[in-house]
């Protein structure tokens, strides 16, 4: 663990998007404490500029962009983490059932996986998300469940080649049963490419989010940054600052999870390439 | 040469029997998903509209709703077929003909998006790696890195407020001047100049992707031995690079634009959305808002066919491109 904290520090890059993944994470945490205003609550004061009480200004409901934007990073970083999450945790359990048993059951996991990688995944999640609600958990449960075929491949692949080494004959013979060898032996040794997958998926189902609100398909109880850049688009004209604050905060948490993920590559799997096989 | 063709054409049925199911897959997923969704099928066959007790009752009809479930997919999947894919009750037109009516738009904004995108980064890739970690290469290395992290919306709205609004040297919206009537040539420069801003916008993560691409691509293919036997030839090192090694690069390129067809596609939805380009984006985003299911569900029909066949079409140039591909 210390040492993969050396190689990953030494990633200057890598740090920066760490950097950035915690300061929007705290800023998220301690938004209450941050501004007077709350984000969806309307004020009197309808497409102010920044200035020194709202600092990034206010849309055309009196809303305060600036508490928009703290309170905005808690549902981005909730999304992304979640969606990633249950993506993952499917994409572990096909790939793992497919690597290890192999034969007929891998030849139709597999079928079923290339099918979700080749459908446009985006139009899938905006015609759930039109049909079954718009809730905020829908979304992430619709992307968690839409996301996990390329860590299915990538999992399946470990286990294809770790399933033959000799610490697997050995628990074999030793008597262990199947879910304790997968669990206890092979998980751990496939972890490193799961890790990466994962981070680099965190950064694109925050982008999912941010485009499904953008086409009015976001949750208009919580304070989304998609949403509020749904609202900016009939105003630009008039104030730039609603598109502009959130916009960039949608860049930076997207560009820091980013690079955490390239960071982890190099750091775990220093000989494979990065994202373009994925 | 005739063995030579009669391979390719083995090789394309053969991919040809990946596609259907593929379509078919699409198709049953729709199905299922009409049936899953709360409240009663009729709602999204039909959208959130007051349609008349008749209309409802010939849906009804033609769907099979009061019979049993394989029935009921037999007959969704007759209609699509016959083309059939409901009627769009907000645009009083039938859902396909406002699909297609669409198309041509989408298509041209992501025509010129993937030529300057691929151009743009392939020749970026290639520099960048000739002096790897130089200026020009970590600089390239950011451009990269901001491509793929920038909401494509965002940046649309960014450009549109900055070079549409603020200083007005682009058309803000739409796809062509409603002032002027232009024809012929004007006409073409005229759709061009409206063209700037949204295909700058969707093309920047697509160049992202081509430039890492290329860049990883490159340096792997100057380290194998060909390229060391062309050197020792005593070939000068600008046609060992451009010649020997751009060129085998640069292949799987043709498998990355394909493989990111959906991608872009679901870029254009949403730069169209932003410049009010007249393509499925701005139809997708007006059924979301009119809750017209039909058009919705319609469309991801269409878009996954696209796709499927893009994917197909890939897959022929390559395997013409790089015959090996064909015995695997």
């Amino acid at each position: 663990m210390r040492q993969l904290w050396h190689k990953y520090a030494r990633n200057r890059p890598a740090v920066a998007g760490l950097a950035i993944v915690l300061g929007f994470t705290l800023l998220g945490l301690l938004a209450p404490w941050l501004t007077a205003f709350r984000p969806l609550d309307t004020g009197p004061h309808s497409f102010r500029p920044p200035n020194a009480i709202y600092r990034m200004g206010t849309d055309d409901l009196g809303r305060d962009i600036l508490s928009g934007v703290l309170w905005g990073a808690r549902v981005s970083i909730a999304v992304g983490l979640l969606a990633a999450l249950t993506s993952t945790v499917i994409g572990v359990v096909i790939g793992a059932a497919a690597g290890f048993y192999g034969g007929t059951l891998d030849d139709l996991l597999m079928r079923v996986t290339e099918f979700f990688l080749v459908i446009p995944r985006f139009f899938l999640v905006l015609v759930m998300v039109a049909l079954f609600g718009n809730s905020v958990w829908h979304v992430i449960l619709v992307i968690g469940i839409l996301s996990w075929p390329v860590t299915a491949r990538l999992v399946r692949v470990e286990f294809l080649s770790l399933r033959e080494k000799e610490f697997v004959e050995g628990s074999r013979a030793v008597g262990a049963s199947d879910p304790r060898i997968i669990l206890r032996h092979i998980l751990p040794n496939a972890f490193p490419p799961i890790v990466v997958s994962a981070s680099l998926q965190i950064a694109r189902a925050i982008l999912m989010e941010a485009g499904l609100s953008f086409l009015g398909l976001g949750d208009p109880n919580q304070a989304s940054w998609g949403v509020m850049l749904y609202n900016a688009q009939r105003f630009l004209r008039q104030a730039w600052w609603t598109a502009a604050f959130p916009g960039l905060a949608i860049f930076f948490i997207v560009m820091g999870f980013n690079l955490v993920g390239d960071g982890l590559n190099d750091a775990l799997n220093p000989r494979q390439k990065g994202r373009e096989l994925q | 040469m005739a063995h030579e063709s009669g391979a390719l054409w083995r090789y394309a049925c053969r991919r040809m029997t990946h596609a259907v199911p593929l379509v078919l897959g699409v198709v049953v997923m729709n199905f299922t998903l009409i049936h899953l969704a709360p409240g009663d099928p009729i709602l999204a066959l039909i959208g959130e509209f007051q349609a008349s007790p008749e209309y409802v009752q010939s849906v009804r009809q033609q769907f099979g709703l009061e019979r049993p479930l394989p029935v009921q997919l037999g007959l969704y999947l007759w209609n699509l077929l016959r083309g059939d894919f409901g009627f769009s009750f907000a645009l009083k037109q039938p859902v396909l003909e406002v699909i297609l009516d669409r198309v041509p738009a989408t298509l041209l904004l992501m025509g010129v998006a993937i030529l300057y995108a691929t151009v743009c980064g392939a020749l970026c890739g290639v520099l960048s790696s000739r002096r790897q970690y130089s200026i020009a290469d970590n600089a390239f290395t950011l451009v990269a890195l901001i491509g793929y992290s920038m909401p494509v919306f965002w940046l649309g709205q960014i450009l549109l407020i900055l070079l549409g609004l603020h200083y007005p040297i682009f058309p803000a919206q739409g796809m062509e001047s409603l002032r002027e009537s232009y024809t012929g040539i004007a006409r073409g420069l005229d759709i061009l100049h409206h063209l700037v801003l949204p295909a700058f916008t969707l093309g920047l993560g697509y160049l992202a992707v081509d430039l890492r691409f290329t860049r990883s691509s490159m340096i792997e293919v100057m380290s194998q031995d060909y390229i060391r036997t062309a050197r020792a030839k005593g070939l000068s090192e600008r046609v060992v690079f451009y010649k020997h090694a751009l060129r085998n690069a640069l292949i799987p390129l043709v498998t990355i634009t394909g493989l990111n067809f959906g991608f872009l596609l679901a870029g254009a939805v949403l730069t169209e959305t932003v410049y009010a380009w007249p393509g499925l984006g701005r139809l997708m985003y007006d059924s979301i808002y009119a809750r017209d299911y039909p058009v919705l569900m319609g469309m991801f029909v269409v878009i996954s066919v696209m796709v499927i066949v893009v994917n197909f079409v890939t897959d022929m140039v390559y395997s013409v491109l790089d015959p090996r591909i064909r015995i695997r």
